[in-house]
């Protein structure tokens, strides 16, 4: 908290100012110049979001983790008892700070901290890497300027430490064409995240299902309106972030790929928010399904990928919301998942490898996936915006007319 | 080697991004932190009745030179104070608009704040924006809601209460239950396009856009705006040369509402749908509520003021023309006088007044207006209304 400065977001004049000082040193063509505006803009871009108690909490969690990577950076895979227990605690106080369903009754707190969600993948990332990371530096300051990146603060993307560092040490002055893609890009996702997304959230609220006179439009409005603009105002603020780094010669891993044209869940996650699912795979996903697996020396195997799938996207779930709406969007989607694979399967035992590529490489095949897909995530997605009684009792008073 | 012209071109630009903004941060939070208060969102929707100000207010609103003022609503987002919502829910119920509402003097100064050192208690039921039609639903809201005034006194400006308010009487008939419905629910589809329309109407592309964005956005203007207003000589200098608007030169209304009243002019036509609104009011207080109703019409500037309303004849080359300002207000009365509705006329005492009685640069009645409109009220109340005085 700053006196005087709002909270600083990406579309003011306060990370205006912050990324044109962060630009400018990148092009003075000394590296430490650029690190130090780095960790200045983010600690004036933290420092206008946390209060008093805010900043003593986030401190209390981000300094076990560098403690511990501290301890075991560069010793190879002998992470010892420290990585579990520092994993228990981070995710621990990450869910009393975040004030979980129903454990909100209990853990009454004032806390929020901006960002958390993105800080704890980065720890997590650092930590679990700490020993094979010994090649690169790592002191308070880089630790924090990577946590708590300016441009990544907010939403992301999940940078890896060494992606970070190899940027911090590439900086510099981009050619003229990347500098003008880079302006276009950041003018373009401006314009989508902060012009036409909120038209669009504007217009998709719950209230106009239960609106006397509410038609079909309204209804379709509603139903594909939220998706519309999660996409354009999550993509819109990573093309801002991602053009923004390029300016800077450095590299922001890319979050989207054209999400709506996925032609099953499993596509949709490798196109949606995808530094986050390449998180998720890495460090929930392929260890869980590797301990399953060992430990019933593979037997059952179909059934143990399910389940670790199934808990993975509980874990998705969670991570987007605190409510149990989002326990359910998690499920749904791994639940789409495994059932996606079991399709899978009965078309190869009925068409044969060949039979089945070729079906599903069908453009008919292919148009109503992508079709099927796309109103799946819809309907998923309206866990997001509104509790899911609510949004029940609105479609139910719609449809009864 | 030297960096290509495009390069140096992208190197000036960031660096008068960055200088550009950090004066404007040093102006918002050391030179002019006062920046915010030019300007408020005040409104928020209301199910029942379009909008209406937002409740529980606390904001101090700025325009150098022409006022600064600290401006409370209570919960129901009325004018005035939680401490005092009740004893005024019991009293007086003024209908209005941004002239009743009062957004540009302080708490106290407002008449119906004023009405109070008459022992006469009110509530102050106007929003800036609302028209007579949604000021019927916040009436009949209240009424619906089980509250109960002593009487009820609508408030009518000269010349924007006076429109053709098509269907408002009619909603006057509606079962009170109705008055607790969404009266004018949005849809999606239209808040799209409202929303896209906004949208493409948004790039400032006038001189006058210009300013109103950066009057919004830029503490720099604000400073600026304010430096000039402050200082005589400047603020006259930027009417003159075409930086501030004329209030005198401001009509964005029809020349009917000027020319003489008879059968064939369309704006008798609205004069008399505005009475005949103000009559459905009346009756509806009298029939639900059983209390009596008044009219107060509030002139303008063209009315308070002949020379103002000659200037704009003189920069408009309307001197031939039978236009008297006077017209649509006296047309007014005397509809409403024709349907048995009481109706005050505050032009004589507020043309009196040997100093201003309203804003430099708007229409709306300063705090001198309001005391003398008080005063005038408190006075007409208790003979016309038949309202007693209560110490």
């Amino acid at each position: 908290m700053i006196p005087g400065l709002a909270p600083v977001t990406v579309d003011s004049l306060a990370f205006l100012a912050l990324a044109a000082m962060v630009v400018l040193a990148a092009w003075s063509g000394r590296p430490a110049r650029f690190r130090a505006a780095l960790a200045a803009a983010s600690l004036v871009m933290a420092a206008s979001w946390l209060k008093p108690l805010d900043a003593l909490a986030l401190a209390l969690f981000l300094a076990p983790p560098y403690l511990v990577a501290r301890r075991l950076w560069g010793r190879g895979d002998a992470a010892g008892p420290w990585l579990p227990a520092l994993i228990l605690w981070q995710v621990g106080l990450f869910i009393a700070l975040r004030r979980y369903e129903p454990l909100d009754r209990v853990l009454v707190h004032p806390i929020a901290i901006i960002g958390l969600s993105y800080m704890l993948f980065r720890v997590l990332h650092l930590v679990i890497e700490a020993p094979l990371l010994g090649r690169l530096p790592l002191s308070p300051l880089r630790y924090l300027s990577y946590v708590g990146a300016f441009w990544t603060l907010l939403a992301g993307p999940i940078q890896r430490y060494d992606e970070f560092c190899a940027g911090t040490e590439t900086a510099g002055r981009p050619s003229p064409e990347m500098q003008l893609a880079a302006g276009h890009r950041a003018v373009n996702g401006l314009i989508k995240a902060f012009l036409i997304a909120p038209v669009l959230l504007n217009a998709s609220k719950l209230d106009f299902l239960t609106a006397p006179g509410a038609g079909w439009s309204d209804a379709l409005l509603v139903f594909y309106g939220y998706p519309a603009y999660l996409y354009l105002n999550f993509s819109g603020y990573t093309d801002v972030v991602v053009a923004l780094a390029a300016l800077c010669g450095t590299r922001l891993p890319e979050n989207f790929d054209r999400p709506f044209l996925s032609r099953n869940i499993q596509e949709f996650w490798g196109r949606w928010h995808i530094s986050f699912g390449i998180w998720i795979r890495s460090y929930v996903f392929t260890p869980l399904c590797k301990r399953l697996l060992n430990g019933s020396r593979g037997r059952h195997a179909d059934a143990l990928t399910a389940v670790a799938l199934l808990a993975t996207f509980v874990v998705v779930g969670l991570w987007h919301g605190t409510t149990p709406g989002f326990v359910v969007f998690g499920l749904a989607h791994g639940a789409a998942i495994v059932l996606s694979a079991v399709w899978g399967g009965l078309l190869k035992a009925r068409l044969g490898k060949a039979g089945r590529k070729a079906f599903l490489a069908h453009p008919a095949t292919a148009a109503v996936a992508t079709l099927l897909t796309f109103h799946f995530v819809c309907l998923s997605m309206q866990a997001f915006a509104n509790p899911l009684a609510a949004t029940w009792a609105a479609w139910a008073v719609f449809l009864a007319g | 080697m030297p960096s290509p012209p495009i390069s140096r071109l992208f190197h000036w630009t960031v660096a008068t991004l960055l200088v550009v903004a950090m004066i404007e941060l040093a102006f918002r939070l050391v030179i002019f932190p006062g920046w915010r208060d030019l300007h408020h969102d005040m409104y928020v929707p209301h199910p029942a009745f379009g909008h209406y100000t937002k409740p529980n207010l606390d904001i101090r609103r700025l325009n150098p030179g022409n006022w600064d003022v600290r401006l409370h609503t209570n919960a129901l987002g009325m004018r005035g104070r939680n401490a005092d919502m009740a004893a005024e829910l019991a009293g007086l119920w003024v209908l209005g608009d941004s002239n009743t509402f009062g957004g540009y003097v302080g708490d106290g100064e407002v008449f119906t704040a004023r009405l109070a050192g008459f022992g006469l208690r009110s509530a102050n039921l106007a929003s800036e924006g609302h028209s007579l039609a949604y000021q019927a639903r916040v009436l009949r809201w209240l009424a619906a809601q089980g509250k109960r005034p002593r009487a009820v006194l609508a408030v009518v400006t000269i010349y924007h209460g006076i429109r053709p308010y098509e269907g408002a009487e009619a909603e006057l008939q509606h079962p009170a239950a109705m008055a607790a419905q969404p009266a004018d629910a949005p849809h999606a589809a239209e808040t799209l396009r409202a929303g896209l329309s906004e949208l493409a109407g948004g790039l400032p592309t006038s001189a006058l856009a210009v300013r109103t964005f950066l009057g919004t956005n830029s503490a720099v203007y604000g400073w600026l705006k304010s430096g000039i207003m402050g200082i005589p000589a400047l603020r006259a200098l930027s009417l003159t040369a075409g930086l501030r608007t004329d209030l005198d030169l401001v009509y964005p209304f029809s020349l009917d509402l000027l020319r003489p009243m008879t059968e064939g002019n369309p704006a008798l036509a609205e004069v008399r749908a505005t009475a005949a609104l103000l009559a459905g009011l009346a009756d509806f207080t009298r029939r639900e509520l059983g209390l009596p109703f008044g009219v107060l019409v509030l002139p303008g500037n063209h009315q308070l003021y002949p020379a103002a309303f000659a200037k704009w004849r003189t920069a408009n080359a309307l001197g031939g023309e039978d236009l008297d300002p006077l017209r649509a207000l006296r047309a007014l009365e005397a509809e409403v006088a024709a349907r048995g509705v009481p109706a005050l006329d505050v032009l004589a005492p507020l043309q009196a007044s040997p100093v201003r009685v309203i804003f430099p640069d708007d229409g709306h009645l300063n705090a001198e207006g309001h005391r003398i409109v008080a005063e005038a009220v408190a006075a007409w109340l208790p003979g016309a209304l038949g309202l007693e005085r209560r110490p």
